[in-house]
């Protein structure tokens, strides 16, 4: 297991340099000089060429590059260029919001797409199959912050049963929590729930027609038994390491969730960065969001070595 | 359905039919797919709206009319108008333009650079291959709208701009896919053949590798103008693509928004044109790739 691990975490170091390489390149991407932009548009050239003296901007890339990587690795996002104030603790800030809500929407996805995905395998080509398929096309088709505005629509303005949009923290109120948190897991769950359904039947396809399977089924075993403990659980091992992939899509999701919804996680920070030019904060926020991505691929590893029993046995 | 090859007359032998071209046999299982056709339809009939918008529009797209602020829909205005007393049908149409446009230039550019990259990478092999797909791996990893939204916001907020972002961000995707085959096909006999008798790797790449992968690389493109499509519309949603007044279907809901409580159906149209395009290509793609791959 520990050199398992060992290889699988040798093998994301150059993937983590070359996101962050990737990250620290899009400042070049700016159309004209960033100390302009920092400046405004009525610095004087003294305080042009402070800032670029200040941010480093003097400097030949590569040496730019390391002073930036330098920094992160000390937690030294940068500082923001209108409050001054430090941007790693205010990403710190942020995270608890985006997990709560990322995590409604895993849980959501899974509670709607596994049973789901079971029911239409099950009976694949019948009823329940033809309604799912609709079902999941639909999902994946849906724009979510669209199917944001609509449930704001029915929910809030017309129902008045759910608040429209803002984040109440778990800690202070967890009824208020889940109130406001509903709408928003459904919006960001939806699409991630038609890819389980989908993922789930075929897997179970697959599955259903293995040889132990015919087995369990020829020795007499009840119906209920041979899907669940036989085929379900087999089923389990590529549903989880894909829920464990869309993370990124969670992620990325969040950031207009977050603005439909005005909740004051991680994605309203991005889009809030970039209306204020706080290019750094973009940055930090994109870099975090690749590695986050790699850490979530290791952990699908781990899951995928400790769910299957053959990789055990062979380690 | 029928299909009558020759009308062969009394005292003529009958031909057999000669075998059905690959071509003719996936428009067979495609033609009898009706997902598929469904999304055909969707899709032909948006491009043709995008494509006679000026013809069919009633009105100005941009033309504001301050004496009919967010109205219903009524004979005069058949979707209503928006804050600015704008024809949203008519926006609607031109707004399909923004919308297939984005979604066609940002995957010509992500084939244009994926694609090459995938090949040279999947037929070279070796040392070559290790850095390319490290690279791809790389982008891939940090969330495609995330990266999406980056290159927009450092580029700059534009619909060329959004194109651009999009493209680049979903290029790493057509990277893997045409290696993946790329590898399958390189191994075949006719590429042997082809390499025998001299032929330079550039020749074999294009004439005898690209014809041989072009099917599933035309499924993901499908799938891929959807999802483009549902990009471009988030980063016009967030104020990144298209830019005031030009009509895109993005913006469109991002001004919704902020009149929902006094307008509420202006947030409806735009949103199930983004639904009906993005289901359209992707209902497309899953029928091609049926068709294509009857085996799955």
């Amino acid at each position: 297991m520990l050199r398992f691990l060992a290889n699988r975490v040798l093998v994301a170091i150059p993937t983590l340099i070359l996101i962050s390489i990737i990250v620290f390149s899009l400042q070049q991407l700016l159309p004209g000089d960033p100390a302009l932009i920092i400046g405004g548009g009525e610095a004087s050239p003294e305080v042009i060429a402070a800032i670029r003296e200040e941010y480093g901007f003097n400097d030949p890339l590569v040496i730019q590059y390391f002073h930036w990587i330098g920094d992160i690795f000390r937690g030294d996002f940068g500082v923001s260029y209108r409050t001054r104030q430090p941007i790693g603790p205010m990403i710190l800030d942020k995270i608890p919001v985006t997990v709560t809500l990322g995590a409604a929407a895993m849980l959501f996805s899974l509670v709607i797409g596994i049973p789901l995905g079971i029911l239409a395998a099950l009976g694949k080509g019948k009823g329940w199959d033809h309604v799912v398929t609709v079902f999941a096309m639909s999902g994946i088709s849906i724009p979510n912050f669209w199917l944001g505005i609509m449930l704001i629509l029915l929910f809030a303005v017309k129902l008045r049963w759910l608040p429209a949009g803002g984040f109440v923290p778990f800690t202070e109120d967890p009824i208020g929590c889940l109130r406001s948190i509903a709408m928003p897991a459904v919006v960001l769950g939806t699409a991630l729930a038609a890819a389980m359904m989908r993922h789930t039947r075929s897997a179970m396809l697959n599955i259903l027609q293995q040889d132990y399977v015919r087995t369990a089924r020829s020795k007499g075993l009840a119906e209920r038994v041979v899907i669940v403990r036989h085929a379900f659980l087999n089923a389990l091992v590529p549903i989880i390491t894909l829920a464990t992939l869309q993370f990124g899509t969670l992620l990325a999701g969040a950031v207009l969730t977050e603005q439909v919804f005005s909740i004051p996680g991680l994605g309203k920070m991005v889009v809030d960065s970039v209306f204020n030019r706080e290019y750094q904060a973009v940055q930090a926020v994109t870099l975090l969001s690749g590695v986050a991505f790699v850490a979530m691929n290791l952990l699908a590893d781990i899951l995928y070595f400790w769910a299957n029993p053959k990789l055990r046995a062979n380690r | 359905m029928s299909v009558s090859v020759s009308s062969a007359g009394p005292g003529k032998t009958r031909v057999p039919r000669p075998a059905q071209s690959q071509f003719a046999l996936t428009f067979r299982r495609f033609a009898r797919n009706r997902a598929a056709l469904a999304g055909l339809i969707i899709v032909g009939l948006f491009a043709i709206l995008a494509i006679f918008a000026p013809l069919i529009a009633p009105q100005d797209p941009t033309a504001t009319d301050w004496g009919a602020i967010r109205q219903s829909p009524s004979l005069a205005h058949l979707f209503g108008t928006d804050e600015l007393g704008r024809d949203v049908f008519s926006r609607i149409l031109y707004g399909a333009r923004a919308s297939l446009l984005a979604g066609f230039v940002s995957v010509l550019i992500s084939f244009g650079v994926g694609v090459p990259l995938g090949m040279v990478a999947g037929y070279f092999g070796g040392f070559l291959d290790t850095v390319i797909m490290r690279v791809v791996d790389a982008f891939l990893a940090i969330p495609f709208l995330i990266l999406a939204i980056a290159l927009a916001a450092f580029l700059g907020p534009s619909l060329s701009n959004a194109m651009i972002a999009i493209g680049i961000s979903f290029a790493p995707v057509f990277a893997r896919l045409a290696r993946a085959q790329t590898m399958v096909v390189k191994v075949e006999e006719y590429i042997e053949a082809a390499r025998s008798i001299g032929a330079p790797h550039s020749v074999i790449l294009s004439r005898h590798v690209f014809v041989n992968i072009l099917p599933p690389l035309l499924v993901q493109t499908t799938l891929a103008i959807a999802t483009a499509i549902i990009a471009e519309a988030a980063l016009g949603f967030l104020g990144l693509g298209q830019q005031p007044p030009a009509p895109s279907w993005g913006s469109m809901l991002d001004n919704a928004r902020a009149s929902l409580m006094i307008a509420p159906t202006m947030a409806i149209y735009p949103g199930v044109a983004i639904f009906l395009t993005v289901l359209g290509f992707n209902l497309l793609g899953d029928g091609l790739h049926d068709a294509l791959d009857p085996k799955d």
